[in-house]
């Protein structure tokens, strides 16, 4: 006679996490659908049929063919050869204006909600003050006084997204910062920042990675919106926010120069989003959407 | 007349909170459905009503009202019974009052709804409820907004709403588990005294035995979507029938009067999306058998009035 | 709460325009070239000429203050580009235009996106919900800068039902007023839908089917309030970007708003003008977050006792 106490099979969180997510259909096709973009830009020099600053000034913009798959801008460039190069210097901007928001953003929300008493405030106020501040207007000015580099480009971004980063991080840090494991931690004497970067900083990888990937498009957004506007990324290299413009530009004659750019464009930030819901339903089902 | 069965079919599980309950209600009785969290005794009463969202609830069987199927009927005539007829206070008061709105404009809302009365006629109603629960200065209480109101006063107005209707049943779930010990009795006399004049019939839902042995005239024991034992309330907590009662009267200090040391039940309650087969208690019953392991006990009469659902307690194995 | 309000006016305000003005001040001072290095061949005299004449020739500290002054009066200044008007009729002239494009997008978002995020989430999970949430995250995900030309592709190009761009007739007005509404209203239609499936499940609803209340009455007089804070909030921001235009939209549309004088400000680097906008653009988002606070303590009783 066995008496066993029945129970749920206990997993880790990681593994729940990851098996939520392969259950959202949506998800996991945004995720194959962005792979292969991603893939196919970085390889671009490899498998561009066409050199990207190659001009067929006879041809013209035409229609897809059989050797232009996706047709050819007004000079002749043939434009699946500039979306895969456009997508290097797009996913590039993104990743790295990411990656400088979110250290940006953990840092000080880090600093805020550990320190506590004034050292928060102050910091969290400046981050009040700041939100009122008319970001995409700032950046536009930045870029416009201040030169067109890739570098500065990536920090102007960068330093608009760190916001709520760092409001969400210091939340978090501040409930961890009290709870028992912590305060034990402390009292072993481990110094502060073993403290946060050992103990806390795993736990609310969680949000950061779902905010991280819900800020790429946002990035990859502005950086568009820049590019449009005559201010990102410079020609003869390519983002594109350069080929949706160039599109629009010439969308009278020839659509499609619009059309490609922008339904790539779009399906990409579509994925994006997707898997950062996905990403958030894996890891917290009770936020967000239910 | 009661017996049915709740099930909730979510996309990862499926999860059988009430399983195959009977019961019934007289007029006037204070019915306790005591049972510990998970036992499946809150879903069992919202389900009265209808409550939970079908899908991904699923309500089997019947619940018998004045002849009609609560469980069956239109959904227009659920509507009308609903804190009219039968109706609910619920557990934490400051979570089940809307925060935006003000105290009168929630409890002139059955009123309203059920009978033809104009605003003031409701109005008057709402403030005599609020009064006859003993909070001072009603008229002028009741245009507050739920959040500058305390605890007990909060439990009070709900009692106030649930009574406006001079209600047939009244489902009291837990009452009083949210407020401080002190509050918990004075609630619990208002109630008493409300019920005795107006001849309502309550089911008192909670966890504690030492209330319910007070309030009630006869007690549930609920465990893992099942009713374990039925009996007259002071019957129960003299000599329970049931290993799991047993168990749970043994756990409370000072319930029965003479001392004894505190037990404990090993192991935790089941899960529900894969109940056991046989009685749901028998993993951590200390009088298991074979027996107790395959077959599912259905509630026998050992006395008049008293049921347990234990085969070996019915058989007088144990006693 | 009169004291709090106080407040807001009289210090965070003033305090968070001082900083975004010297900000602005100095990023646009410190970059190269001048509002007129741009001209062609302009003879190096008559250029020290117009620095002095515009003051532009003293030294950085001096400027920052005079210009503060001038502004703290109440004047923007001259602008450099367009000789002879200042800086504040320009604003004034282009303001108007903005404002009315941001109504009828504000408009057109609220109108379709509230009610489609109420009832996506009062059907949640049936087709309806997924085809709200589908379609709205299209409209987040296709930047402005695409729609809008795709739909004067459509609807311009293609169809000849509407003006290719422009401001003068009422039909110039239904392109960038519904290209910029709709990306608002995918915004407010997720929000909407998630704050009521948020309220949904607290307990108060419960409470009110216990009273039995159609589900109808449910959503309106229970749920429609908690729903709506957070969508409330929202506007905050996103009502000062609707009102002073959309760069993007008005550049696309050749709509003469506040936008575009921006762009067109920075693209010459027309110091008064660029900072005109970038204050009184900052004096919209106070106003209106302020506005929103206010807003959101009326809706609900629990915020009105903290200060």
């Amino acid at each position: 006679m066995s008496r066993t106490t029945v129970a749920t099979v206990h997993t880790s969180p990681l593994r729940e996490s990851v098996r939520r997510f392969l259950h959202n259909r949506a998800a996991v096709t945004s995720g194959v659908f962005l792979l292969i973009i991603i893939i196919a830009s970085v390889a671009a020099p490899l498998i561009a049929p066409y050199s990207y600053a190659e001009q067929v000034l006879s041809l013209g913009a035409s229609f897809s063919s059989v050797q232009h798959p996706l047709g050819t801008d007004l000079l002749g460039r043939d434009l699946l050869t500039r979306l895969l190069y456009g997508g290097r210097i797009s996913f590039a901007v993104g990743l790295c204006a990411t990656f400088v928001s979110v250290v940006i953003g953990v840092c000080w929300g880090a600093i805020a909600g550990w320190a506590g008493g004034k050292t928060d405030a102050v910091m969290m106020r400046i981050v009040d003050i700041l939100y009122a501040f008319p970001f995409t207007i700032f950046v536009i000015i930045l870029m416009v006084f201040l030169g067109r580099s890739l570098l500065l480009l990536f920090a102007a971004i960068g330093t608009v997204e760190w916001l709520t980063m760092a409001r969400i991080v210091r939340g978090q840090v501040r409930t961890l910062r009290h709870s028992e494991y912590v305060e034990a931690a402390v009292g072993l004497g481990l110094s502060r920042f073993t403290i946060i970067v050992r103990h806390i900083l795993p736990n609310i990888a969680g949000p950061i990675i779902i905010y991280a990937t819900l800020t790429v498009p946002s990035v990859m957004l502005l950086e568009a919106f820049l590019s449009f506007l005559g201010l990102g990324v410079q020609p003869p290299a390519s983002s594109w926010g350069i080929l949706i413009r160039e599109g629009a530009e010439s969308m009278e004659g020839y659509p499609w120069l619009l059309v490609y750019p922008g339904v790539l464009f779009s399906a990409t930030l579509f994925s994006l989003n997707f898997i950062g819901d996905g990403l958030r339903d894996a890891i917290d089902p009770r936020a967000g959407k239910r | 007349m009661i017996n049915l069965s709740t099930t909730f079919r979510l996309p990862l599980s499926t999860i059988q909170a009430v399983r195959s309950v009977s019961f019934s209600l007289d007029k006037g009785e204070a019915l306790g459905v005591v049972g510990e969290s998970g036992s499946g005794k809150t879903v069992l009463m919202h389900s009265l009503l209808r409550l939970p969202a079908q899908p991904p609830a699923e309500l089997r069987g019947q619940a018998l009202y004045n002849g009609i199927d609560l469980l069956t009927c239109s959904d227009a005539q659920i509507r009308s019974i609903r804190g009219n007829r039968i109706a609910v206070i619920f557990q934490d008061p400051s979570a089940a009052f809307n925060p935006y709105l003000r105290l009168v404009d929630q409890l002139v809302e059955p009123v309203m709804l059920h009978t033809t009365a104009t605003r003031r006629e409701a109005e008057e109603k709402a403030v005599q409820a609020l009064n006859e629960t003993g909070i001072p200065d009603a008229a002028k209480r009741i245009r507050a907004y739920p959040h500058q109101f305390s605890g007990g006063m909060l439990q009070r107005a709900m009692i106030a709403m649930a009574l406006v209707m001079e209600p047939d049943i009244i489902i009291a779930d837990e009452p009083t588990t949210a407020l401080d010990v002190t509050v918990q009795a004075q609630i619990l006399t208002i109630m008493k005294r409300l019920i005795a004049d107006k001849q309502i019939s309550v089911i008192f839902i909670t966890h504690n035995l030492g209330i319910v042995g007070e309030f009630c005239n006869r007690i549930n024991v609920m465990y893992a979507g099942r009713i374990l034992e039925t009996a007259p309330a002071t019957a129960l907590v003299a000599s329970a029938a049931h290993p799991y009662t047993r168990a749970l009267i043994g756990s409370v200090p000072g319930i029965t009067d003479r001392p004894h040391r505190l037990t404990t039940i090993p192991g935790v309650p089941p899960d529900l999306s894969d109940p056991p087969a046989g009685c749901p208690f028998h993993p951590r019953c200390l009088f298991a058998t074979d027996k107790c392991m395959r077959d599912l006990p259905e509630l026998t009469e050992i006395a008049p009035g008293r049921f347990t659902a234990c085969i070996r307690m019915a058989a007088g194995e144990i006693t | 709460m009169m004291r709090f309000l106080a407040r807001r006016i009289l210090i965070e305000m003033p305090l968070s325009l001082l900083v975004i003005f010297t900000i602005t001040f100095f990023i646009i001072r410190c970059a190269p070239g001048g509002p007129f290095s741009s001209e062609k061949n302009v003879p190096p005299q008559v250029l020290r000429e117009l620095n002095r004449h515009y003051g532009l020739d003293k030294p950085l500290p001096v400027q920052y203050v005079t210009y503060l002054v001038s502004v703290v009066k109440g004047d923007l200044g001259p602008s450099f580009k367009y000789p002879g008007r200042n800086v504040s009729d320009l604003i004034a002239a282009a303001f108007p235009v903005s404002l009315e494009l941001g109504v009828y997008a504000l408009f057109i978002a609220l109108a379709i996106g509230i009610p489609a995020g109420l009832f996506a989430a009062s059907r949640a999970g049936t087709w309806f919900d997924y085809l709200v949430m589908a379609v709205s995250m299209g409209g987040i995900c296709i930047p402005a800068f695409v729609l809008g030309p795709l739909l004067v592709l459509v609807f311009a190009l293609l169809l000849g039902w509407l003006p290719v761009s422009g401001w003068m007739t009422p039909a110039d007005r239904i392109l960038p007023s519904v290209t910029l509404g709709v990306v608002y209203a995918a915004y407010i239609a997720r929000l909407t839908r998630g704050s009521t499936l948020e309220v949904l499940v607290q307990e108060y609803i419960r409470t009110a089917r216990a009273k039995g209340l159609r589900e109808g009455a449910i959503l309106f007089r229970h749920a429609l309030r908690g729903a709506l804070m957070p969508v409330i909030s929202f506007l905050g921001p996103a009502a000062a970007g609707l009102v002073t235009g959309s760069f993007v939209i008005e550049t696309i549309f050749a709509v003469p708003g506040l936008g575009r004088f921006f762009v067109t400000a920075a693209f010459n680097r027309d110091y008064t003008m660029i900072m005109g906008t970038v204050l009184f653009y900052v004096v919209i988002i106070l106003v209106f977050n302020m506005l929103v606070d206010v807003g959101m303590a009326f809706l609900d009783p629990r915020l009105r006792t903290r200060t």
